[in-house]
């Protein structure tokens, strides 16, 4: 059945990459992604297909396939999933599937309603919010998800060193953590770009420190935990050093909360970076941004309501999407601890 | 006897030292014991004598701080394994070696196949690929009496019962084929005829590789049956070292005397157990002479106030207790 589903999605994304190869010049990188995401979903069919097999030939269920068939039975983490395959779809092909250019003017039709040439209407600058929309998806996923990635990693690394030596490493660590954290998180942003000036660098600087105690105390919990175990002792009496204990043994008995943590924090972080684009602090205009959308809609509230509306029920969305598919990790992960 | 080959593992006056809030625990004061090649060492004692100390200290795996070793020395094929460096000590364990932990539940990575964990060590330490690893793992299982072993190299630890998991630590400790087995009670987690089978297991392989092996146990079964020498000790250090034949049949130390009479004689009838009077004293709070003399039944005044003596009753046979001490029977 999943097989089916995965190597449809293969087949469809393969169509996609064909339809849109004369236009490939129009945003080579977008296309060169979207080509790995088309390679993903192969990869993907094909690692089901064998574990299918596997299991036909009844082998016990690996934890993996135990999760994802906890994971599948879970229908809100399986609609945030599905909502979150779009939205990524939509983002990585914004260039080529947009009716409009984004930052193109239309003088002719300002703050229009629904029509057939702009689907979800226009703003003041008679710009098309649909293409604004699929664009500033691109750019609240692209920096959201970069954002969390180095987030995780910084925090993780943080946490495991602190957590698996202890001591004097351990209290430098999250005592800078803490302080760092004392820090209020808005005042630290305007402080930044005022210095450094704005831009989407900056931006998922700012974002991807800000969260670090979360993570780094959380990984440092189970790691604390994770080295006591005899396994571990029992991998340095086998004269293992302590960076490959760390890599080989302690990660993976760590890897449930780094991924529950991580999921739950994109949903977080979009917001944040949509709020800081609200505030004029994030994504700087003309460049499309849910944020800023919303931003410039809530001036002409009586007008447009579209223009308010399309941008805020997008972030609902992938918000919604990622603490729905979050908390489905987290339960398909808790239990396996149960089992 | 005197003129033999220096033996595999020798430890001298090795003390063990923690370093706690509340003082100076003494894990393991003043140990000396010795195994030669394809020799069987039981270490007995109750729990907290510092069986286990002394092993990790042989693997240079006390955590420190708060433990600290202070003094002694443990020479392995003629080198002093404390003066090693991080470096060498890590080419040693597991490779020369080994040992077994006494719950096989908890000593396997749960996310880690068996296989996996078993070629860790030859990838590590006799440059396996990870194929021949593999390999090489199917034949360790298959050695270690696990059936159908080609099949099993995949499985993850929690697939095991608790009896499959201790062979497969005993295969994982074994891989790297070492010249000595530390085995920390390897069979109190088994039930009774598993626990036979692992010690079965673990001497035939003993035979096969010609391995020394230190056996850490509190049973006094296991010793009889298995060891070659057994060292007894008591609150960190040995009060007694000899022989097996010389342990259960020509005691010396009151403590171990009380130690063999609590064991269960099967033809006789008996309504209450022998037991030795009293605990185990505080470990920060040592008394000041012998540490066995408050519950000891043979106490002398000398036992109070002046550590015992090393009497020696043979090659390899001592005690330390005032009532075999010369100095003791000149000035009664």
């Amino acid at each position: 059945m999943l097989r089916v589903k995965t190597f449809y999605l293969f087949i469809f994304s393969l169509a996609l990459l064909a339809a849109f190869a004369p236009r490939a010049g129009l945003d080579l990188i977008s296309y060169g992604l979207f080509c790995l995401l088309t390679a993903s979903t192969l990869v993907l069919a094909l690692a089901i297909r064998r574990s299918n097999q596997r299991l036909a030939a009844g082998r016990v269920k690996s934890s993996g396939q135990l999760m994802w068939n906890r994971l599948a039975r879970n229908k809100n983490a399986m609609f945030g999933m599905v909502v979150l395959i779009i939205f990524m779809y939509a983002a990585l092909l914004a260039p080529f599937i947009s009716p409009h250019d984004p930052l193109e003017t239309d003088w002719g039709a300002l703050s229009q309603g629904m029509s057939s040439a702009h689907w979800l209407g226009t703003d003041d600058l008679g710009r098309d919010i649909f293409s604004r929309t699929l664009f500033g998806i691109r750019v609240a996923l692209g920096i959201g998800v970069t954002a969390v990635v180095l987030n995780t990693l910084i925090g993780t690394v943080l946490g495991l060193i602190a957590g698996y030596y202890g001591g004097r490493t351990d209290s430098l660590i999250m005592r800078a953590l803490e302080i760092w954290n004392s820090i209020p998180f808005i005042l630290l942003a305007i402080a930044i770009m005022a210095a450094l000036g704005t831009g989407v660098g900056k931006l998922i600087l700012i974002v991807s420190l800000s969260n670090l105690m979360a993570f780094a105390r959380i990984i440092r919990g189970s790691v604390l935990s994770v080295k006591e175990a005899d396994y571990i002792a029992a991998a340095r009496v086998i004269g293992i050093s302590n960076p490959t204990i760390i890599v080989r043994h302690i990660v993976p008995n760590c890897i449930s909360p780094i991924l529950v943590m991580a999921s739950l924090s994109i949903g977080e972080t979009i917001l944040v970076i949509a709020g800081l684009s609200f505030l004029g602090l994030g994504i700087q205009p003309p460049m499309p941004s849910l944020g800023g959308m919303l931003a410039n809609g809530q001036q002409f509230l009586h007008e447009s309501l579209l223009m308010s509306v399309v941008p805020g029920v997008t972030i609902l969305l992938i918000v919604l999407s990622c603490n729905l598919f979050g908390d489905g990790m987290r339960d398909a992960l808790d239990s396996r601890l149960n089992d | 006897m005197k003129n033999q080959t220096p033996p595999l593992l020798e430890i001298k006056d090795l003390k063990t030292w923690f370093h706690t809030e509340d003082g100076i625990v003494k894990g393991c004061d003043g140990v000396n014991y010795s195994v030669n090649k394809g020799e069987t060492l039981a270490v007995v004692g109750e729990s907290g004598s510092g069986k286990s100390v002394t092993a990790m200290s042989i693997l240079g795996l006390i955590p420190n701080p708060p433990g600290e070793i202070t003094g002694g020395e443990i020479i392995f094929r003629g080198e002093n394994l404390l003066e090693m460096n991080q470096e060498q000590m890590q080419r040693i364990r597991g490779n020369s070696i080994a040992m077994i932990f006494q719950e096989p539940m908890t000593s396997l990575n749960p996310v880690m196949t068996v296989g996996q964990q078993i070629g860790e060590s030859l990838i590590l330490h006799q440059g396996y690929s990870r194929s021949e690893a593999k390999q090489k793992a199917v034949e360790l299982l298959g050695m270690v009496g696990i059936a159908d072993s080609r099949a099993r190299v995949d499985d993850y630890p929690h697939q095991l019962s608790g009896g499959m998991r201790q062979r497969v630590m005993i295969a994982i400790a074994l891989a790297c084929k070492p010249e000595l087995l530390i085995a920390d009670e390897p069979t109190s987690a088994l039930d009774v005829t598993i626990q036979a089978q692992i010690l079965d297991l673990i001497t035939e392989l003993q035979k096969k590789i010609g391995m020394a092996v230190i056996l850490i146990t509190h049973d006094m079964g296991v010793v009889a049956e298995t060891a070659d020498k057994v060292a007894v000790m008591y609150c960190g250090q040995i009060v007694e070292y000899g022989s097996v034949n010389d342990i259960f049949f020509q005691a010396k130390h009151p403590y171990l005397e009380g130690l063999t009479n609590s064991v269960l004689d099967i033809d006789e009838e008996v309504e209450m157990l022998e037991v030795i009077e009293g605990t185990v004293p505080d470990p920060l709070d040592l008394p000041e002479g012998c540490n066995f003399e408050p519950r000891c039944p043979k106490r002398l005044a000398i036992c109070k106030s002046q550590e015992p003596p090393r009497t020696r009753f043979g090659d390899d046979h001592y005690a330390h207790c005032w009532l075999y001490s010369n100095a003791n029977q000149g000035k009664e």
